[in-house]
This record gives C-alpha cells, sequence and structure tokens, in this order.
C-alpha cells in the first residue's frame, strides 16, 4: 500500500465525516497565539555536577484523570456534549478566582470514555503578549503567556555524592526558580500511603508568579533524595491531591536511567547532527547539552532577575513547532507540555517511557554524563560546550575561548529580545577547583548598561576563592534593570 | 431538493437531474479537481467526466450519500488525470505533497487489487472514527479535499504551524493504525 493508494483510500471517506470537515467551526474567541502546547508556569533546574547526573525535569502531565482537575479547557466547538452545559461544568471547574492580571483566554471541558473529564482553563497577560513577526519560514502567532493552575512533576535525580543535600539543593533551587520567600514558606514532612514527602507550603503572595497559595510535595526514598515533586495550587481540595498523589505510579529508577542514558543522549546527538547536515537550509536542532551550575553570591536576589527575564528572541525567532516536529521524527520524543519557565519556554518530552526529558528553547535539561560512563573532565566538558556551538535560538550569538589567570574560558555572547527591548548576555564557562564547570552569566537586563569588562573579571576572580561544596546549582545573571 | 429525490430521479433516467448536480455540487466538486490539476479547464472536464460517471454507474450503484458519492467520482477522475500527465515528474500543487506527506504513513509498493483498495477504504474509515472531529476535519481537508495548509489554518482560526503538527500526529497515529490492521 503506497501513498497513492492511500490518497485513493481517502477518497472513499464516509459522508457524514465530509460533511463535518465542510461545517465551520463554531465562533469562539480567537485564542490570542498559542505555541500549539499547553503553557503552564512551572520552573526546572539542571544542575551537573561533578561525577554526578543531576537533572530536574518540568513536566506539565496533561493527562486524563478521574480526580480534581486542576486545569480547564472546555472544546465547545469539539464537544457538543460539553457544549450543552458549558456553565454548569465552567461552574463546577474553573476555580473561583482568576489570578489577578490574567484573563481567561480558553477554557475547555472534554469528556472521555464517558467518564473521564479532561478539563483545562488558561488565562493570558495581556501586558506580556509580544508581536511575533512572521517569515517564509515560520508562521508564528502572537505569542501569549498562559497561566493555568497545574500540576507540575519533577523530577530529582538523587545528589549521590553528598548524602542529606537534596534538600539543600531543593531549597535553593526552589528559591531561585520560583522567587519563593523561602523565610515565609512553611516546610513540612507528611507520610501518604508509606511515602514521605517534603512539603512546601507557599503562603498567598510568597511568589512573584503565583498570588494563590500553593502546595509543593517532594517525594523522599529511603535516603531522603527528592525524587519527585507535584504542585498543586487553590482551590484544589486537599482530598483531590492526595488522590492524585495517591495514583501516580512510583518513580521507576530504571526507567529513568533508561531515559537519561548516555547512549540515549548520544545517540540522540548523533541523530540531531545528522539531521542538520541533511537540512542546511533548516532551523539546527541543538543537540542535547550540559546545562551548568554557578556562583550565586550570598544575599543576591535572583527573584528580581529572573521575573524580569521575559520571553526571549526564541518565541519570535524559532519555530518552535518545526523544532518540536524533528524532536518527534528524530528521536520518538513527543511534547506533551510546555510551560512558561520563569518566562522562558520549557518543554516536555516524553520518549515513551513515562519519563520525561525537559528542555528549555536554548539548550536541552537531561542528566547527561560521558558515553563511555566515566564523568567529563572540565576539559572535555568545555569542549563539548564549544563543539555544540552557540545556541540557535540567541541572537547574534558567538563563542569564543580566551584564558585569564591561567585559566581556560568559554565564551559566548548573544542577545535576547522581549517587551520591545532587547539584552545582551555573556557566559563564561570554566573549570572549578573539583573538577565541575561553572558558568557565570552577565546580563544588561535590556537596559544597554553592558556589564564592565573590570566586573566580569571580579566576579570570575571571586568565584576562584570560593569553596566549590558551597556552590549551588543554577546560575546568576548579573546585571541592571 | 434532497439527495434521496435526486437519486429517485437518477433511478428514473431523467436526464435533466444532471444539471441540478452540476449546479448543487458542481462548485465543491471543481474546486476539489482544480486544486488537483491546478488547471480551470481540467477541472471543468472532470467535472463532466464526473457527472457521467453518476449517470453510468447510478443505477446500479446506490450510494448511502450521492453528494459524497459524486464528489468521489470527480475526485477520482482528477487524480488519474493527475497521474497520468505526472507519471514521471513531481511538479506543483498540493498532491505531490500530499502524497509525500502520506508516504509517511505508506509503504513502497501499490495494492494489488480492487479487493484490497476496498479494505484500505474500509480501514481509513474506521481509523477517522476512531479521531477527534477536529483531527479527523483537518486530515480530511488537506487530504479528501487537498487543501493547502493556509487555507485549512484559516478555517479553523489556527495557525499553519498548529495545522501542520496535528495532520503530522494523525499520520502517526494512522501509520500506527496501518500497521495495526497488518495493511502496512
Amino acid at each position: 500500500m503506497n501513498a497513492d493508494d492511500l490518497l485513493q483510500a481517502v477518497g472513499e471517506t464516509r459522508a457524514e465525516y465530509l460533511d463535518h470537515a465542510q461545517t465551520p467551526p463554531a465562533a469562539s474567541p480567537r485564542r490570542v497565539g498559542s505555541l500549539g502546547r499547553r503553557i503552564a508556569l512551572a520552573a526546572a533546574v539542571l544542575a551537573l555536577l561533578a561525577g554526578t547526573v543531576y537533572a530536574a525535569v518540568t513536566g506539565l502531565v496533561t493527562k486524563e484523570r478521574a480526580v480534581g482537575p486542576q486545569w480547564y479547557e472546555v472544546y465547545l466547538e469539539e464537544n457538543p456534549a460539553a457544549a450543552d452545559a458549558p456553565e454548569e461544568i465552567l461552574d463546577h471547574y474553573l476555580p473561583a478566582r482568576v489570578p489577578e492580571g490574567y484573563v481567561l483566554q480558553h477554557a475547555s471541558v472534554d469528556v472521555k470514555d464517558g467518564k473521564t473529564l479532561e478539563a483545562k482553563a488558561e488565562w493570558v497577560r495581556p501586558d506580556l503578549q509580544m508581536v511575533v513577526k512572521e517569515t517564509e519560514d515560520t508562521e508564528l502567532e502572537d505569542a501569549e503567556t498562559w497561566f493555568t493552575n497545574a500540576e507540575v512533576r519533577y523530577f530529582y535525580r538523587p545528589l549521590k555524592a553528598v548524602s542529606g543535600i537534596g534538600a539543600y539543593v531543593l531549597e535553593n533551587a526552589f528559591s531561585d526558580l520560583n522567587g519563593a520567600d523561602m523565610d515565609r514558606v512553611i516546610k513540612s514532612e507528611e507520610q501518604i500511603d508509606g511515602v514521605d514527602y517534603l512539603v512546601y507550603t507557599c503562603p498567598a503572595d510568597s511568589m512573584p508568579l503565583w498570588s494563590d497559595e500553593n502546595t509543593w510535595y517532594f517525594w523522599m526514598d529511603e535516603n531522603r533524595h527528592y525524587l519527585y515533586s507535584m504542585f498543586f495550587s487553590e482551590p484544589v481540595p486537599r482530598e483531590d491531591r492526595l488522590a492524585f498523589l495517591r495514583s501516580v505510579a512510583p518513580v521507576d529508577d530504571a526507567a529513568w536511567d533508561r531515559v537519561m542514558n548516555p547512549d540515549t543522549v548520544s545517540a540522540f546527538n548523533e541523530s540531531i547532527t545528522r539531521w542538520n547536515a541533511a537540512h542546511p537550509e533548516a532551523m539546527p536542532i541543538a543537540p542535547i547539552r550540559l546545562y551548568l551550575p554557578s556562583l550565586r553570591p550570598e544575599g543576591y536576589d535572583m527573584s528580581q532577575q529572573w521575573y524580569n527575564y521575559w520571553p526571549n528572541a526564541s518565541l519570535e525567532d524559532i519555530p518552535v513547532e518545526q523544532w518540536l516536529d524533528r524532536l518527534e521524527e528524530l528521536h520518538g520524543l513527543e511534547c506533551v507540555g510546555s510551560d512558561m519557565l520563569h518566562f522562558h519556554l520549557a518543554i516536555q518530552l516524553d520518549d515513551g517511557s513515562g519519563r520525561y526529558l525537559g528542555c528549555r528553547e536554548q539548550n536541552f535539561i537531561s542528566g547527561h554524563i560521558s558515553p563511555d560512563g566515566d564523568p567529563y573532565s572540565p576539559a572535555e566538558l568545555l569542549d563539548l560546550l564549544e563543539s555544540i556551538g552557540p545556541d540557535p535560538f540567541y541572537k547574534n550569538s558567538v563563542m569564543d575561548r580566551f584564558t585569564l589567570d591561567g585559566k581556560e574560558i568559554l565564551r559566548m555572547t548573544w542577545e535576547s529580545s522581549c517587551e520591545g527591548r532587547t539584552s545582551h548576555f555573556e557566559t563564561w564557562n570554566f573549570a572549578a577547583p573539583d573538577g565541575s564547570i561553572l558558568e557565570l552569566r552577565f546580563g544588561d537586563g535590556g537596559a544597554e548598561i553592558p556589564v564592565s569588562e573590570e566586573l566580569k573579571i571580579a566576579f570570575f576572580r571571586s568565584i576562584q576563592e570560593i569553596d566549590p561544596a558551597e556552590l549551588t546549582p543554577g546560575y546568576i545573571t548579573v546585571g541592571w534593570h | 431538493m434532497t439527495e434521496e429525490q435526486i437519486l429517485a430521479r437518477l433511478l428514473a433516467r431523467d436526464e435533466g437531474i444532471l444539471a441540478h448536480v452540476e449546479a448543487e455540487w458542481g462548485p465543491l466538486a471543481t474546486a476539489l479537481a482544480q486544486r488537483i490539476l491546478q488547471s480551470p479547464q481540467d477541472a471543468e472536464e472532470c467535472l463532466q467526466d464526473g457527472l457521467i460517471a453518476l449517470w453510468d454507474t447510478v443505477p446500479p450503484q446506490r450510494p448511502d450519500s450521492l453528494r459524497a458519492y459524486f464528489l468521489s467520482l470527480v475526485r477520482n477522475r482528477a487524480l488519474d488525470v493527475y497521474r497520468a500527465e505526472h507519471r514521471e515528474k513531481r511538479g506543483g500543487g498540493v498532491v505531490p505533497l500530499a502524497l509525500e506527506e502520506l508516504g509517511d504513513c505508506a509503504g513502497p509498493d501499490s495494492v494489488e487489487d480492487r479487493v484490497g483498495a476496498k479494505l484500505l477504504g474500509e480501514a481509513v474509515n474506521r481509523f477517522l472514527g476512531s479521531l477527534p472531529e477536529r483531527d479527523r476535519d483537518l486530515f480530511l481537508h488537506r487530504y479528501y479535499f487537498l487543501e493547502e495548509l493556509p487555507e485549512i489554518a484559516d478555517f479553523y482560526r489556527m495557525t499553519r504551524h498548529q495545522v501542520s503538527v496535528r495532520l503530522h500526529r494523525t499520520r502517526k497515529k494512522l501509520k500506527d493504525y496501518l500497521k495495526k490492521e497488518e495493511l502496512l
């Protein structure tokens, strides 16, 4: 059966299908824009420490579930049953309060199998819409932000090197990425069906991004490493949360290993390389790269930085859909969700195992060790980064190497635009004494006040004096707003 | 005039009904043929061929949906003309693209006989029945009506990329389905 046969066979389509296809869709509020994926606010972090794989992946899971749906979408034009009683459904499932500053863009409830409701609601912040230019190659619509009360999954690979660091890493990552005021976060432990959870209850307004109270469940294993997390925001009732936690399959380390093993990553990168070479006319796909820890000076206020670090050029210039299509074609990685990771687009990719690779628009977040199973040396890591090259999602990116104080530094500069202003960034990647790679990131925050060379060098030199054991995963942007 | 009434007049061998069919369904059929052949004259000829074929085959055929049957006559005729004219070359237009895309879910060898073709048609209908309505509609717009992506996107107020992604996913599902049915 060849394509021609198939085309012919389509000609046998039943009349009612043809009639339906020719019926114009019912009028509904136009989506302002979509990246074609569900986007919700979430956070992800990746840190790679010497000899250790540490990966955090955010997952926006759009699975059907029988308990308290947390996000809603009414396919009024697609689901006649829902259209019959949209008010009732919306009243029942939509949260009582639309987050401040957001407007309800779209809401849907889809009845599946006659018993399960998949309901979603999406809110948009109108002031954060971006105008997207269209090119011959891409047809992105107006970019938009979506806000949903969504569940978020974190997969934290335990830091095996240091016991107990899980909590430390978690807390700093949590604060770093969510801008949470950790002094206000209530930490507790809870056992549910024999599973130990660390619970972070974040009061209303303790984070820049959520005004509601929200609760995060981090699943601890027997070594008190955090392997899993779920996030619920109000008004999901406690019994629904618990039911959902109970319904989730246990973390399967074997599956996690399979997803994150170096063979998978290497094979994937090889296929990307082949594809890029075969398609010079297309946007190159960035291979899986390492995202590396860097120093955060004590007391540096990260939350404000990230709150202002709005969607970068990728939403304007990059055919995200095309990129995602290629991921599917090359490696069978299906995008199952996308989140605004502090205003970067984060994508969750499912390889079919039920685990997720997370990636941001400028790089992949994944656990990674070198193909032969040994950790990369710093020199190898720099070579790897350099071989990957400037991220194609960055504008005007340039990569080079130079030496400072006898240390080799891989430097990359790029631009990012949002809300009508262009920010300039520069990263320095170099080896820490413990064999890890550090990344300093400097940026002008769109203020067009460049970080001076003297300041960059001062930061660089200050890091050399710090015990790497005190370093926290994440990265820092030094600059102005 | 209802389809039943049109069918009754065809069965009664009332030639005048063809003018009605042409007026009623001709524009849609011609548009479809034109998308395939990229030529108004060729499309008009296919329409006329379709009318003749309708007259010649009904009876003994008594299609459940006369309109769909007539459309498929014109469509098939247009595809036959297309194949004859483009056998050795790839030209412009949506048909080569559609074939290329459907190649994702097809094999290299043609169905050998009408039985195989019939089974494939039935399988495709079952597959279409399993799809969410929007995905089915998009699929048909692309591979039945052979519309360009911007046209489809405009109809559904979607972006071209959204349409493209959804079609891609549907083709993947079709491939899996055909494998499961051992047709691929």
